[in-house]
């Protein structure tokens, strides 16, 4: 559970927001969409939670049978990756570190998003859900492991909602992103599905032309997932904030995944409630991954206890993930 | 007690002979018929680890000295409102407020759990009265799986007049002999620095029976958000533990054990085996561990093993060698 990661790679992806992949082939075969680690940051007395935002496990399990899976360097291979955005001091320490430095990462952590099986019990069998992620800038994070979880068996939209188009995030071959002197920040972002897997097609073939590409240098995004960007100032995608074309996809989204800012589930909220569709309350199927400050991470300490419907979580433990209409919001203060 | 000759090296071979007959082990309730005997000093602190239970997943916790529970309370408590943890420059504040599942889930889930485990575990009981101080001691009466009490006389946490035990010598003596009545297991009262003369309740708890003290429980402390213009935590103010409060912590054990005859557990910013071993020199018979255990869950195994590792370099073959001697060489 508690071990020291070495970084592999460390590199800003938009302004103020880094990309980490660092050795934990623990976390990457256990880890589901929506858990977390901690990771201790200098001498802050608090570790610093961060969702899994990528898994590269060891694609063929070590021979060993129950031993616990070994990797062979260099592969990018039973790596976990976290995506942050630096906004004090610990963030800032932990954008520093370099290349093989090592981390003390504790993980994976709480619960995450639950998924529908694939399998609807009603009329038709194996029949795919259309899952649509919600992502308020950094909120992204845990979005993108649970697209790439989920994509195989089911249709996935994912809008993703930020200030500006240099905060969206790029769907870059991950080769490119995990090179260590990639400084540039990513321009080319898609305004629309099918223009942005373009482009992703296109920098793949820069990237690496000919060669059949292992799992993790493809593009973060499998193709079948339909990203749409929004941003407050226009500047790549729709204008507006996420919740302003959400309606759109209430119908066609069978269950929705939300991660972002407090304000934007109480947003959401204000929606769903107000769902044409009333009869069978969208409500009931978002799930949102919620922020509070964390103690120990693990359930011992009470520091992060939330009130819901269903009476006093731990959102370490009983959480981050919880249904969107279980938090009694007007508690909520972060 | 000791002198200075504890300082002088021994030479390599004794320092391995003396590896296996290392003896760690400690007396925490030497006035009590049962006794509390704990096979290290370094023991784990209330509401840090929670039931045990969680860590028991990510650290041997077996191999501590003891285990303290979350503070446990007659009826459960949902304690305060969030935001309830803020970090502070080397400290942490915080204002759970006691949140616990009160004593029938503690009997009914927890303490079988304990009973199958070799490391004492001691609940940590707290209150608003007497008479539930009372009711909840009375009722770790005779379960398995639980090694003591003690006593939180000295939360800063809740809003009601239970800081008055911890702060009030006479009440804090009427607390401690009520709970001794109705109960068999030794018990320790952990002293709140929130006093003007943590000697006076010192003396008097342990003349009303107490079997040990731990000391401290947290600072009062609190923060204000400039942006927002107003305090950090949801509950106003709250506790400050951490490396923070770990110079106060070490003056009141200094302090104390000048005067008090019952051991004394040290606690309060014990981060690493140097700060350990300055607590009990202090004074301190064991010590206890928190903040650290949020930072680095195995942070008390790091300090068992410094406290041996020292004691062997120094030759030193019984840690009770080692309590008090900055006393005496002061
Ligand atoms: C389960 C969980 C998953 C998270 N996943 C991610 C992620 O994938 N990527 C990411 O960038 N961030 C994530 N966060 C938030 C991240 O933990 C905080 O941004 C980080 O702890 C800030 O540390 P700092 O030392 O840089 O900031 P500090 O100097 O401690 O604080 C700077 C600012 O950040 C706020 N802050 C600090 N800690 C938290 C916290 N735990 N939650 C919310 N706000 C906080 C403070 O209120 C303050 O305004 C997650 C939080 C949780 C609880
Ligand atoms: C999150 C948290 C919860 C705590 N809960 C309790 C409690 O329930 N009962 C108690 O007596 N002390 C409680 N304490 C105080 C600690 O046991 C300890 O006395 C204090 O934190 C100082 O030690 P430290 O600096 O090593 O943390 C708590 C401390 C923290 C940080
Ligand atoms: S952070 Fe300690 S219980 Fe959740």
């Amino acid at each position: 559970m508690q071990s020291l990661c070495t970084i592999t790679s460390n590199v800003e992806i938009s302004p103020g927001v880094r990309l980490m992949w660092v050795e934990a082939p623990d976390i990457a075969v256990a880890a589901q969409p929506g858990q977390f680690i901690t990771v201790r940051c200098e001498d802050f007395m608090l570790r610093r939670p961060l969702s899994i935002h990528q898994v590269s496990p060891l694609s063929s399990p070590s021979t060993g049978g129950e031993a616990s899976p070994e990797r062979s360097e260099g592969t990018g291979e039973g790596e976990i990756a976290i995506l942050f955005q630096v906004v004090g001091k610990g963030t800032l320490w932990l954008s520093q570190r370099q290349i093989g430095d090592k981390i003390d990462v504790l993980g994976s952590l709480g619960k995450g998003f639950s998924i529908p099986s694939g399998i609807a019990r009603r009329k038709v069998p194996r029949q795919s859900k259309n899952l649509l992620l919600v992502a308020g800038g950094i909120g992204i994070a845990p979005l993108i492991f649970l697209a790439q979880f989920a994509s195989s068996q089911h249709s996935i939209t994912l809008i993703h909602g930020a200030r500006t188009a240099a905060q969206i995030y790029p769907l870059l071959p991950l080769r490119a992103l995990r090179s260590p002197c990639h400084s540039e920040p990513f321009t080319v972002i898609a305004s629309e599905a099918k223009q942005s897997h373009l482009a992703q097609d296109k920098l793949r073939e820069e990237s690496h032309p000919s060669e059949q590409a292992p799992r993790s240098n493809l593009s973060p995004l499998p193709q079948e997932i339909r990203f749409i960007p929004i941003t407050e100032d226009g500047s790549t995608g729709r204008k507006g904030m996420v919740t302003d074309i959400l309606p759109d996809f209430l119908d066609w989204a069978d269950q929705i995944y939300a991660c972002g800012p407090v304000d934007m589930y109480k947003a959401m909220l204000e929606l769903t409630c107000h769902s044409e569709r009333s009869e069978e309350s969208k409500l009931k199927k978002c799930q949102v991954s919620l922020e509070v400050r964390l103690g120990c991470g693990i359930g011992a300490c009470y520091g992060c206890t939330i009130n819901t419907k269903g009476g006093l979580k731990k959102v370490c433990q009983d959480g981050p993930v919880f249904e969107l209409d279980d938090i009694l919001w007007e508690e909520v203060r972060v | 007690m000791v002198n200075h000759a504890i300082l002088k090296l021994p030479c390599y071979n004794e320092v391995l002979s003396m590896k296996n007959i290392l003896d760690l082990h400690v007396q925490l309730a030497p006035r009590h018929y049962k006794g509390l005997i704990l096979a290290n000093p370094v023991m784990a602190a209330a509401g840090t680890v929670g039931y045990g239970v969680e860590y028991s997943k990510i650290v041997d916790i077996q191999k501590l000295g003891a285990i303290v529970c979350k503070g446990i309370t007659l009826m459960p408590r949902s304690g305060n409102p969030q935001p309830r943890l803020m970090e502070t420059a080397s400290g942490l504040l915080n204002s759970v407020g006691l949140e616990n599942i009160g004593i029938a889930a503690l009997l009914e889930d927890k303490a079988p759990i304990w009973a199958n485990w070799q490391v004492p575990v001691i609940v940590n009981v707290a209150g608003e009265t007497i008479d539930e101080y009372i009711a909840v001691a009375s009722k770790l009466e005779g379960i398995p799986g639980i090694s003591g009490i003690e006593l939180n006389i000295s939360c800063p946490n809740i809003s009601t007049n239970s800081m008055e035990f911890g702060a009030n010598p006479r009440l804090a003596a009427k607390l401690t002999s009520a709970v001794k009545a109705v109960t068999s297991l030794p018990i320790i009262v952990k002293l709140s620095p929130n006093v003007t003369d943590i000697k006076e309740i010192a003396l008097a708890v342990e003349e009303a029976g107490a079997d040990a003290l731990t000391l401290i429980n947290t600072v009062k402390g609190m923060a204000i958000d400039i942006a927002k213009g107003k305090p950090c935590l949801g509950n106003t103010t709250g506790g400050l533990s951490g490396p923070a409060i770990k110079p106060i912590a070490l003056y009141m054990v200094y302090e104390v054990a000048k005067v008090a005859h019952i051991p004394l557990i040290g606690c309060g910013g014990i981060a690493c085996a140097t700060d350990a071993l300055e607590f009990i020199m202090a004074g301190a018979s064991a010590i206890q561990v928190g903040t650290a255990n949020l930072t680095n869950p195995h942070s008390s195994l790091v300090i068992l093993e410094g406290i041996a590792d020292f004691m062997k370099n120094k030759g030193i073959t019984n840690l009770t060698e080692l309590v008090g001697v900055a006393q005496d060489n002061s």
